[in-house]
């Protein structure tokens, strides 16, 4: 697993075109299983109905069953079949057997995500083609419970209602998430290990723009195209050719992303127009227009709560290094993924951070709070302060800013 | 030989006919890399950028790496260094290397940024300190003062109790010294 996948993919594309193709040592491809019956009935319904298009063990990420009484109250918690909802909206891929539907999902820590995938029966999920899941064939659905994936989460907004825009570069005709591989059609040179065998791949853009909305329009091919969006939710899902511009990216937010979308419209005449995958400025456009969005007053949190006291304590830590443990009691309830508190630590001698983190999980008032920085080297004096923290609409990542809780302080020998 | 089990100056001279071979070796040394320009500049979004050059410049100096003069690790330490302070000086991250190599604008993930500070956090701070072992104490404090905390030569000078200059001979010292111990790019 990589960092920056979108630099050792571009790495790799680049290195590769100052190869002649004479020269360029060929690698194994991966091997091509289409499944036999597919050319023997129609459609994969038919497929399906038939038995033809198996049901195979649901994608995870990490083996064996989630623990989800642990997760629902870390990080971006968790999802259960009775909080998710398949949409109707179905979108055909000629490169595929099946269309490609959104499933959205409430978490429980007050998020809301939405996912792309193929639709079999009423499942979302991904086939076992194009070397992933060992070209079984089967049909994968995409697990209902645990945690969702850190792509297509936003904070819902404050009438609980999911604004959502999601983008996914290079996303395999077999929709599945733990295999990103690369189309040749797309990217044209590429090392053979990273293609995916014998199919093409897709960007996709998706979400939900919220009942207000009454068209998209977006360009393909040099050609505009306008849909209307579905639902009472106002979903899309545009799944088009991969462009070698984009190259793996993925993006999350609360407005549409990506470079092809171009306007959406409104009821009422708003129309919102997009440049480049961002909004032109204009104020009724930077958030869904229909959405309701209140930040939580973090200072009048604060100035209820009672003071708390914040410790510093110091040890030896791996590597010969020092370690700095920060613990202070809750002064405000963290109930779900939208606050948290922020830890930054401060070099001796500079105001420079030296490392920042947060909290990641429920908190009751009052409870015993701890965060670790390791591998402290630098002698002297660290000092750093505690914040309360409001998540922007983008889940990855808090925002460091947010009213002081307090300041503490820590001297290495 | 499979690559991913390959030595590090196999894979850099295989990288030119196998771009995978590349790939392998950007593989093994990402996250050091990362962290350590990370913990530098302090901006996972500029760590990304100077990644970026940073590997692209070790593509094109790929013949030049000797594994009998140091580490793979050490060699991309030293082009990382070089990159980061031509950013300072220039306000901005070169673009030579990956110009050369004709590659395209990253579009990164705020899933990656969130990914680069966590390395950061969790190896940034080790991995520079391992790089600065290689100096004696002295300059070691004083390149430690100038180049990951940007304190000026006076600023560091009342602190270690000596000359300006002094402080500067100490920086060069140990600087050329890394340089000569890292075999950074020519």
């Amino acid at each position: 697993m990589t960092l920056i996948p979108e630099l050792e993919q571009e790495l790799t594309r680049a290195i590769t075109e100052t190869i002649p193709a004479r020269g360029r040592s060929r690698l194994r491809r991966l091997p091509v299983m289409v499944p036999v019956a597919a050319t023997l009935a129609g459609t994969a319904a038919a497929l399906a109905a038939t038995g033809v298009i198996q049901l195979g063990s649901p994608e995870r990420e990490s083996s064996g069953r989630p623990n989800v009484a642990a997760e629902a109250e870390t990080g971006l918690g968790t999802i259960s079949p009775a909080n998710s909802e398949l949409l109707s909206l179905r979108v055909k891929d000629s490169g595929s057997l099946l269309p490609w539907g959104l499933r959205i999902s409430r978490t429980s820590r007050g998020l809301g995500c939405v996912r792309a995938g193929l639709v079999l029966n009423g499942r979302l999920g991904a086939l076992g083609v194009d070397g992933d899941f060992a070209n079984d064939g089967f049909f994968h659905p995409f697990p209902t419970d645990g945690t969702p994936r850190l792509i297509g989460c936003v904070p819902l907004d404050s009438r609980g209602e999911l604004f959502i825009s999601a983008s996914e570069a290079d996303v395999p005709t077999s929709a599945s998430a733990l295999h990103r591989c690369t189309g040749a059609g797309a990217h044209g040179k590429v090392p053979p290990s990273a293609l995916c065998a014998g199919a093409n791949t897709r960007d996709i853009y998706y979400g939900l723009l919220g009942p207000r909305a009454t068209s998209l329009t977006y360009s393909s091919g040099g050609t505009a195209h306008t849909i209307v969006p579905q639902g009472p939710h106002g979903a899309y899902l545009l799944v088009l050719p991969a462009d070698p511009r984009d190259l793996n990216g993925v993006g999350t937010g609360l407005i549409p992303t990506g470079r092809p979308i171009t306007e959406v419209t409104y009821r009422g005449g708003l129309v919102c127009r997009f440049a480049g995958g961002h909004p032109e400025p204009r104020s009724d456009c930077s958030t869904p227009p229909g959405s309701t969005y209140t930040q939580p007053s973090l200072k009048r949190l604060l100035a209820t709560a009672p003071p708390t006291g914040i410790t510093a304590a110091v040890s030896h830590g791996r590597h010969s290094a020092w370690s700095v443990t920060v613990s202070f009691e809750a002064p405000v309830a963290i109930p779900n993924a939208l606050t948290a508190y922020s830890i930054e630590l401060h070099n001796p001698g500079t105001p420079r951070s030296w490392g920042a983190t947060s909290t990641e999980t429920n908190l009751r008032r009052g409870q015993r709070v701890s965060i670790s920085f390791s591998n402290l080297t630098r002698p002297g004096i660290y000092t750093g302060l505690v914040r309360l923290t409001s998540r922007p609409s983008n889940v990855v990542g808090l925002g460091l800013t947010g009213p002081v809780v307090g300041r503490f302080s820590a001297r290495i020998p | 030989m499979a690559l991913e089990s390959a030595p590090d100056d196999r894979l850099l001279k295989w990288s030119s006919s196998t771009p995978e071979a590349f790939a392998v070796f950007y593989r093994r040394h990402e996250r050091v890399v990362v962290a350590f320009l990370g913990r530098l500049s302090r901006d996972p979004e500029l760590t990304v950028d100077l990644t970026a050059e940073t590997f692209a410049r070790a593509y094109r100096a790929r013949a030049k790496f000797d594994p009998e003069r140091g580490s793979a690790r050490g060699w991309l330490l030293g082009i990382a260094r070089h990159v980061l302070a031509a950013s300072r000086e220039e306000g901005r991250v070169e673009t030579e290397a990956r110009e050369q190599l004709k590659m395209q604008t990253l579009r990164i993930s705020t899933e990656t940024l969130s990914s680069v500070e966590r390395a950061v956090i969790e190896d940034g701070e080790m991995v520079v300190e391992e790089w600065l072992n290689a100096l004696p104490d002295s300059e070691r404090d004083a390149v430690r003062r100038r180049v990951l905390e940007d304190a000026s030569y006076e600023q560091i000078a009342t602190e270690l109790a000596c000359s300006q200059a002094v402080v500067r001979q100490r920086v060069s010292r140990g600087l050329s010294r890394l340089r000569r111990t890292v075999m950074e790019e020519q």
